[in-house]
């Protein structure tokens, strides 16, 4: 039988959450491994955003945030040190790709958007669904990116942006909420044993 | 296993507030219909061009080594020594509020829709 | 309870926004160009587009409708009817614009002639072939200048015999007075540019208008000091007008002729001056003057019609030297120091 542990961090309230719903606690092993695979997904989709973006006209500093779906669920699944394991993993292939700046800047997205997804969890479970989160972590990455850029730059006129990145942040994290959403049963998949999940 | 969008009365609230906080920043900033773009190095400015003056295409380098290529009614990178080439990747800007920055040389190029700060109002020849 | 709170969280914003713009829309405007005399207009007013568009459209109309009346290269023209026929009725507004001319030109010894019609043609400075007349051409055109000559009775005007009209001088300024009637009905603060001829109108949201003066010896876009202004109410209005030798000029054998001509020779004058700016509270004196002055040079003389009829004049030497009338001390800001300010006038 299943203990019933009180976990850390618990999956808002969806249909596919038990009405208490609850985790069994995973090997460390078992958690680093799920991880490494996130972050194989994370840096596969951030792959697949880059090509997107040469493909679409979007202006500039949009991004769609496609990795966050696995980074989101990943700090909800895993809980958040994995997730700013991961994040750090996402900068450095930024970092490889494009450069020092360039890696600080995802960090500083990161890091942000992972807090608020943590922070929104655990504390908004009951209100918020995927896609609030997702939206609040989307605005959170963009304004985490465009703060560190304008320190690395220098000058506080980046803030002009603020406008485009706030209702970017809200098109596209909806948007990935929502593939949340879709993608979760797939997800789930990778971390068997999770029986409280299948059905209802 | 069936899939629902599972939008909450909250999330709809929260998606409300942020545009409208879009709109407040929006309107906040002015709407301006002169094109003005701020070239920033380091945080200070070296550069205000009047994009709408522009009559024909000019490329401006910068002490920096970037090369700016301004246009009538638009200004791009055209050149940068940095690794990512973001701000190359970036393309041509032509409305206010658009921005790119090239950060490794600290570069920023704003477009605002105000005339640039400190040119007359007119020139009386 | 809840229904407040979600009603709320969407209004809150709102209302924010439109509190913003509402008081720091300060600085919406709409800005647009035309074309009217042969030159460029250009217009900046304060308002937001729905009152500006239209607007615009009427200061064009405006700027238009006159130089359809007193232009010289519009054959259908009054003047032009005038010029070429000896006599013609004349509309209200021409009246009006001859009338004060002429009294200009009687009152500013001549210095400024409307009538010198037959001699500028003869240089062709509005044609794209401008040319150096022989002096007997000049003397014969000469013969018939002369505002004496010129008669206004009930709306007709007849020209002396073989004369012509040149409003070259005020037509601008006479534009931009046009103009202003145009904003007078609006209200808004605006700023034209009507080929140089500037009409600063009202008080410019956030701080005084900012004026350039142009660089006599660089290009259109340069100025080498700026004149920070500002009309005292709302519904006041100030007019800057510069007249320089660098403006419509040509070269013959080595020499170069501008087209401000000396009434008494028919040739360019020449009094050490590159350039003049006028700043008076009407367009047509602040055009006649800048003209006016510049033919005078700097004297006496001059200084007392600065005093009798503008708010202050900038004069800029051959040499880069720079004299500043008291009028615009406080006004005036050199930006380049190729240029010097002096006191003297010789």
């Amino acid at each position: 039988m299943l203990s019933l542990h009180h976990s850390e961090f618990r999956i808002p309230n969806s249909e596919f959450a038990h009405p208490k719903p609850s985790r069994p606690r995973y090997s460390p092993a078992k958690k680093a491994a799920v991880a490494g695979l996130m972050a194989a997904l994370t840096l596969a989709l951030s792959f697949v955003e880059r090509m997107l973006c040469a493909a679409l006209p979007l202006p500039p500093g949009v991004r769609p945030g496609l990795s966050n779906v696995a980074v989101m669920f990943s700090c909800i699944a895993l809980g958040l040190p994995f997730a700013l394991a991961i994040i750090l993993v996402k900068a450095g292939f930024v970092m490889l790709v494009s450069g020092v700046y360039a890696g600080i800047i995802s960090v500083s997205g990161g890091v942000l958007s992972v807090l608020s997804v943590a922070l929104l969890a655990r504390f908004a479970e009951k209100k918020l669904s995927f896609t609030g989160i997702s939206v609040v972590s989307a605005v959170l990455h963009n304004f985490g990116q465009l703060t560190a850029a304008s320190l690395l730059v220098g000058s506080a006129l980046y803030l002009w942006m603020a406008p485009v990145l706030l209702i970017s942040g809200v098109v596209f994290g909806a948007v990935t909420g929502m593939l949340l959403n879709a993608v979760l049963p797939a997800l789930l998949k990778i971390v068997p044993k999770v029986e409280n999940f299948e059905g209802k | 296993m069936t899939e629902r969008l599972k939008l909450k009365k909250a999330d709809v609230l929260l998606i409300c507030f942020l545009l409208a906080a879009a709109l407040a920043l929006l309107l906040l900033r002015g709407g301006g219909d002169a094109l003005t773009a701020e070239v920033t190095v380091a945080g200070e400015t070296v550069e205000r061009i009047d994009l709408k003056a522009v009559t024909s295409p000019y490329d401006l380098t910068l002490e920096n080594g970037v090369r700016l290529h301004v246009e009538p009614g638009g200004i791009s990178f055209c050149y940068s020594d940095c690794r990512g080439q973001d701000c190359v990747r970036c393309g041509v800007l032509t409305r206010a509020g658009q921005a790119a920055a090239c950060v490794p040389n600290k570069t920023l190029v704003v477009l605002t829709g105000k005339p640039p700060k400190g040119a007359p109002d007119a020139i009386s020849s | 309870m809840e229904r407040l709170k979600r009603v709320g969280l969407i209004v809150l914003p709102l209302c924010l926004a439109l509190l913003v713009s509402a008081c720091g829309g300060a600085d919406r405007s709409v800005s647009g160009a035309s074309f009217a005399m042969g030159s460029v207009l250009t217009a900046r007013v304060y308002t937001q587009k729905t009152e500006g568009t239209p607007l615009l459209g009427e200061i064009y109309a405006a700027a238009a409708a006159l130089d359809g009346k007193i232009s010289a290269t519009d054959p259908s023209s009054e003047i032009a009817v005038l010029n070429a026929e000896g006599r013609g009725a004349c509309g209200e507004d021409t009246l009006e614009i001859l009338r004060s001319s002429l009294s200009l030109c009687d009152a500013l010894n001549g210095r400024l002639d409307i009538t010198l019609g037959a001699v500028t043609s003869l240089w062709g400075f509005a044609s794209d072939t401008p040319r150096l007349p022989s002096a007997e051409e000049i003397s014969a055109a000469l013969v018939t200048k002369g505002t004496r000559k010129v008669r206004l009775e009930n709306g007709a005007v007849t020209l002396g015999e073989g004369q012509k009209l040149d409003l070259g001088a005020v037509g601008k300024g006479a534009g931009c007075d046009a103009i202003r009637t145009v904003l007078d009905g609006v209200g808004v603060p605006a700023v034209i540019s009507f080929g140089g001829t500037v009409l600063l109108y009202g008080q410019k949201p956030g701080g005084a208008w900012n004026v350039g003066v142009r660089d006599p010896f660089g290009g259109q876009e340069d100025y080498f000091a700026t004149l920070s202004l500002q009309p005292e109410t709302a519904s006041d209005a100030l007019f800057i007008s510069t007249s320089g030798s660098y403006e419509k000029t040509f070269t013959e054998n080595g020499k170069t002729y501008h087209h401000i001509l000396n009434p008494d020779t028919g040739m360019p004058a020449d009094t050490g001056l590159a350039a003049v700016t006028c700043v008076a509270e009407n367009g047509l004196t602040a055009d006649a003057l800048s003209t006016a002055l510049f033919v005078n040079g700097l004297n006496e003389t001059s200084l007392g019609w600065v005093g009798q009829y503008l708010v202050g004049a900038v004069f800029v030497f051959a040499d880069g030297r720079v004299y500043v009338t008291d009028g615009l001390r406080t006004a005036f800001t050199l930006t380049n120091d190729a240029f010097t300010l002096t006191d003297a006038y010789d």
